[in-house]
């Protein structure tokens, strides 16, 4: 697999790309919020179990269980950092340009933990990643200032850290152990995220019941979260973690063309800048 | 609010020149019983003055007395049934019981008069309502006609002047003895009696009143045609109820406000009870406490909505732009709804919060009116600026074109993104702009994209020395370790590749071993940067196996060699010190046929390897490569050359014997699997000699149990390790292949003890895993409970 490192990140990409256009529809749909956050975990641990007798280890070193562990729980940290920050009024011009400064930390991160500065001193890998950062910037609404900039930069800070840190520890953990333990990790990993994201659900919303269809969308959203994140965890083990996690943060793009081939969204200028530096960065990522 | 009126009926008149009339005296006492009827009128006994053919003084008196004792708070109706006169100049006078022809200005009541007295009147809800000739011609001398104040109409106040008149100023007033009334009165009655309560609210008003006898009288319109003057708004203030309707509209009221808010449709009820016209104190406190209700609803909504919308933009890509504007909205409006400048997208996420939990209403400030329409059989609610109850749906509203109902005051907004474009209101000199944008940066793309197709055909450009060696290396490798055995061995090489390809460009490629050393030898490479001596020596012993087909014909294998840099089987055996093709002979002769040429001493390899060796046992302890030993060809000519070959099929058989002691020339066959074992540590003939050679492995806690339990047994036990010295001479002789089934069926087997513990993890982590879910389903359900109970 090493040879599709980019194949397994871009597929990766676009199944979280499109678990974000499905979470979209189902927000549409009236889908709780605590069903959202709750059931897509629950579901991806449920899909994972089976899988993880079928396989020869659980977890081979304490490493990538410490790891898993960090992950799941950095991962909801994050969501929550933002989710917080949001609520808090932070404006979204404001988060979410700190939040997407996790990928330029991680790309800085890894040239140093994985010494992967060989490759990201190459030219067209370094285009590529600063290509592939911009566009997540491009799409970021800057055109309007607010009173309340300064509240919840600490948060954003936060999320950006939180998101880079579970990336990097998910290297960390998976790169060292078999990749049939993938199950295991995403299990575990997941059932971090449940009582993060659960404790984070019960604190700041009012249950009110899960229906029929919540199960659905939830259903369809874990599978979708399931098979992206065994696909990057794959990525990041046989190829490097700097064009990895660009690529994976070009998944913001796929919502947006998916919203234009089947909703008949309108296109703005700055999404189709956004599609094209994508389509650009994921060229010269290719290539590294 | 207390009512006041003066209800005049005159019909006896006494001096010559004016006749008697018939039915004004009945005409008034039928008003008059009608407005103190508590059901209809609700007007206190005391403050009605009924006058049935009264003197000048006295209906003088009582029109002044009802004038200037009505408070700002108070409404005055005034009623006129008898004859009007004219003067030569239009005038109009009131005429009564004792009124002389000839001395209209002191014996009647004239027009000028009774406009000072309305003037300095301190109500303001005034109603006069004339029943005789010319009377069209008071209302043309005191208030505006209609026509010309309904276009400066623009709210519900309630308040000003009303006159209704039977007649035009020069028309005759009549009354008809099949009616028992006169004409115009007659159906102000039957108004009264609840035919003018056109929309069924319980209160009827003077335009109410003026619209049905208008429509009654069209027939006579030509003779007598009624006029109202005053303002619109004046018009609408409650002039009397509809006692059984009244009743009938609250409850119909109640009902429609109590379905919008159980469809959470809060502004829509909002607006119904605005609407509704109170006629008392009583009314206007319930109406209070439906709108307290209904503020408190909307609070709570209008806080879920927010969160709602930051959750959409949290797990769902909400823009930033539609989220901010959504919530300054809510923050800033109280009466928020939302706002769909936005692009489709956008708009369609807030269509679907506000499908299910508010309306999408209009604000009033976007609101056209419609145009104004004459007050005759038109709702009077549609020309006072208020919109009709009728209730738009949402999709209605939202399922077009987008509405632009925030953006007005925040001008930066239409800039950001070419929103506005989706609403069709963007300039055309910005739609013409980003059209031009549009299609030089497709077209650029374009360009891109070809040229980057046209790079990954002819590859990069390279000097004609410089041959892709990382490229096929690592292909080769990466195709034939797909288990990931040796993956960070493989992948710190690809790492060393790519640096040298990024840096250097100095890639060679290898198709056979001769290549390699006719390259290095003839320096047609340079090897510069990170690319060190032992690189190429990995390069030459990954490069070789592939470059030979040593391996053609097996399913999967794995291979890993370690060279050390001053091995002597690359050592020239010309002493020039470089290495040639006939020394790396040497070292496949030495690995292959065993033939006894590579007489190394230990001595003369010390020197390290290229990859730690605690990285590599690490590795090997991580795969458990022991456990399929039995498909292991191991060739070990020297303890500083550890070569590892692994045969197998779906599964990785690898093995590894490193560093063992191996006298030279010494070998031992292993049939069976097409694999050789050229030889192994022994010692004294029997095999615990591996393990005490295998000191750096010795640690392995599973190797060393493995031994044990396998070969304890089979030998006689084993030492402890640390009694077994490295050093110790060693007597070799050829090992029986029976020793080996211990071995094979071990490392065939599972180990019991391993097989358990991975049982255990399974277990604990499924256990794990479901009271975990359990935990969260039932918090939440219990969660869910309480929040559902109902309160008291």
């Amino acid at each position: 697999l090493g040879d599709y490192w980019f194949l397994l990140a871009l597929l990766s990409t676009l199944l979280n790309g499109l678990r974000a256009f499905v979470t979209k529809r189902a927000v549409e749909a009236g889908t709780l919020p605590a069903a959202g956050r709750l059931i897509p975990p629950v579901v991806m641990v449920l899909l994972s179990l089976p899988a993880v007798w079928l396989q020869d280890s659980v977890f081979e070193s304490r490493l990538a269980l410490v790891g898993a562990l960090l992950q799941g729980s950095l991962f909801y940290i994050a969501a929550a950092s933002r989710w917080s920050a949001l609520n808090r009024g932070t404006p979204g011009y404001v988060l979410y340009p700190i939040v997407q400064s996790s990928t330029p930390l991680i790309v800085i991160l890894s040239a140093f933990l994985f010494r992967e500065w060989a490759t990201i001193r190459q030219p067209q890998v370094m285009v590529g990643i600063i290509m592939a950062t911009a566009a997540t910037y491009v799409l970021t609404d800057w055109h309007k200032g607010g009173a309340r900039f300064k509240e919840g930069l600490a948060l954003a800070a936060l999320a950006a850290v939180a998101s880079a840190g579970a990336t990097l520890a998910a290297k960390f953990a998976f790169s060292s152990t078999a990749s049939g333990t993938v199950f295991s990790f995403i299990v575990v990993s997941n059932l971090a995220g449940v009582m993060v994201a659960g404790l984070h659900t019960f604190a700041t919303t009012d249950p009110t019941g899960f229906g029929r269809r919540d199960w659905l969308w939830g259903l369809g959203i874990g599978a979708l979260n399931f098979g992206g994140l065994a696909l990057f965890l794959q990525a990041i083990r046989y190829g490097e973690l700097s064009l990895v996690a660009s690529v994976g943060a070009l998944s913001l793009v796929v919502p947006i063309v998916l919203g234009a081939l089947f909703d008949g969204e309108h296109l703005t200028l700055r999404q189709e800048a956004t599609i094209l530096l994508s389509l650009f960065s994921l060229l010269l990522l290719a290539q590294g | 609010m207390p009512a006041k009126a003066v209800v005049i009926g005159c019909a006896k008149y006494e001096l010559p020149g004016v006749t008697s009339l018939k039915f004004p005296e009945r005409d008034a006492g039928e008003l008059y019983r009608r407005l103190v009827d508590p059901a209809i009128g609700g007007y206190a006994e005391s403050n009605v003055d009924l006058l049935t053919s009264p003197m000048f003084g006295e209906a003088s008196r009582a029109l002044a007395r009802a004038f200037k004792s009505a408070s700002r708070q108070d409404s005055v109706l005034i009623y006129f049934a008898g004859h009007g006169l004219r003067d030569d100049e239009g005038n109009i006078y009131l005429a009564v019981r004792d009124t002389d022809p000839d001395l209209l200005e002191v014996t009647s009541m004239a027009s000028r008069p009774f406009r000072q007295l309305i003037d300095s009147c301190r109500s303001q809800q005034i109603c006069v309502i004339l029943d005789c000739c010319f009377s069209g011609a008071f209302a043309s001398r005191t208030v505006p006609s209609v026509a010309d104040v309904t276009q400066s109409v623009t709210a519900l106040t309630g308040e000003g002047t009303v006159i209704l008149t039977a007649t035009q100023r020069t028309q005759e007033a009549r009354e008809r003895d099949e009616l028992g009334h006169g004409v115009f009165t007659n159906y102000l009655l039957q108004g009264i009696d609840g035919a003018a309560d056109a929309d069924g609210d319980g209160i009827i008003t003077a335009l109410d009143l003026y619209n049905f006898i208008a429509r009654k009288m069209e027939n006579l319109a030509g003779v007598q045609r009624p006029m109202f003057s005053g303002s619109l708004a004046g018009g609408v203030f409650p002039l009397v109820r509809s006692g059984r309707r009244r009743a009938d509209a609250i409850a119909k009221l109640r009902v429609e406000v109590e379905a919008l808010r159980r469809d959470k449709r809060h502004l829509h009820a909002e607006q119904l009870v605005k609407q509704f016209t109170v006629s008392d104190l009583a009314e206007e406190r319930q109406m209070a406490i439906l709108r307290d209700e209904i503020d408190e609803e909307k609070r709570s909504l209008r806080e879920g909505l927010r969160r709602q919308l930051l959750q959409a933009a949290e797990r769902s890509h909400l823009s930033d732009g539609t989220l901010r504007e959504a919530l300054d909205i809510l923050a800033t409006n109280p009466d928020a709804v939302f706002v769909t400048k936005s692009s489709d997208l956008h708009h369609r996420l807030l269509r679907s919060y506000l499908a299910g939990r508010l309306d999408a209403v209009t604000l009033e400030e976007t609101w056209t009116p419609p145009e104004p329409a004459t007050p005759t059989g038109v709702p009077l609610r549609s020309v006072t600026g208020v919109q009709a109850p009728t209730v738009t749906p949402p999709n209605q509203l939202l399922g077009g074109q987008p509405q632009n109902l925030h953006s007005a005051a925040e001008p930066g907004a239409s800039e950001d993104n070419g929103q506005l474009e989706a609403a069709g209101s963007t300039p055309l000199r910005r739609r013409g702009a980003s059209t031009m944008v549009r299609i030089l940066m497709w077209s650029a793309a374009a360009l891109a994209l070809i040229a980057g197709a046209l790079t990954f055909t002819s590859g990069p450009a390279l000097d004609t020395t410089e041959l892709r060696l990382g490229v096929l290396l690592k292909r080769e490798w990466d195709q034939h370790t797909a288990e990931g055995v040796f993956s960070l061995v493989v992948q710190q090489l690809n790492r060393r590749l790519q640096g040298i390809a990024a840096f250097n460009s100095k890639i060679v490629t290898f198709t056979n071993i001769d290549e390699v050393s006719r390259a290095l030898n003839e320096r047609t490479v340079d090897v510069v940067g990170e690319l060190s001596p032992r690189d190429i020596y990995v390069v030459r012993d990954l490069a070789e196996p592939f470059a030979a087909g040593l391996y053609e014909g097996l399913q999967h294998y794995n291979a890993l060699i370690f060279v050390p840099a001053e091995s002597p089987y690359l050592v020239a055996e010309d002493g020039t010190g470089e290495v040639k093709e006939a020394s790396w002979n040497n070292v496949l002769a030495a690995l292959n046929d065993g033939s006894g040429k590579l007489a190394v001493s230990d001595e003369s390899s010390t020197s390290g390897f290229w990859f730690p060796r605690s990285l590599v046992l690490e590795e090997f302890r991580q795969r458990q490569w022991f456990r399929s030993f039995a498909d292991v060809t191991v060739r070990s000519p020297s303890q500083e050359l550890m070569v590892a070959v692994a045969c197998g099929k779906q599964k990785v058989v690898a093995g590894v014997t490193a560093a063992f002691r191996l006298p030279p020339g010494k070998q031992v066959s292993c049939d069976g699997r097409q694999v050789t074992l050229v030889s192994i540590q022994k010692s004294e003939g029997i095999l615990h000699g591996a393990y005490a050679v295998r000191n750096d492995l010795a640690e392995d806690e599973r190797v060393v149990r493995s031994l044990k339990n396998s070969w304890g047994n089979a030998v006689g036990g084993l030492p402890e390790p640390q009694r077994l010295s490295l050093g110790l001479p060693m007597s070799w002789t050829p090992v029986n292949p029976a020793y080996y089934e211990p071995i094979r069926r071990v490392f065939a087997a599972q180990d019991p003890l391993e097989a358990k513990q991975l049982r255990d993890q399974k277990v604990a982590l499924t256990a794990a895993s479901l009271i975990l879910i359990a935990c969260a389903g039932a918090y939440y359900f219990l969660s869910t409970r309480k929040n559902s109970a109902p309160g008291r």
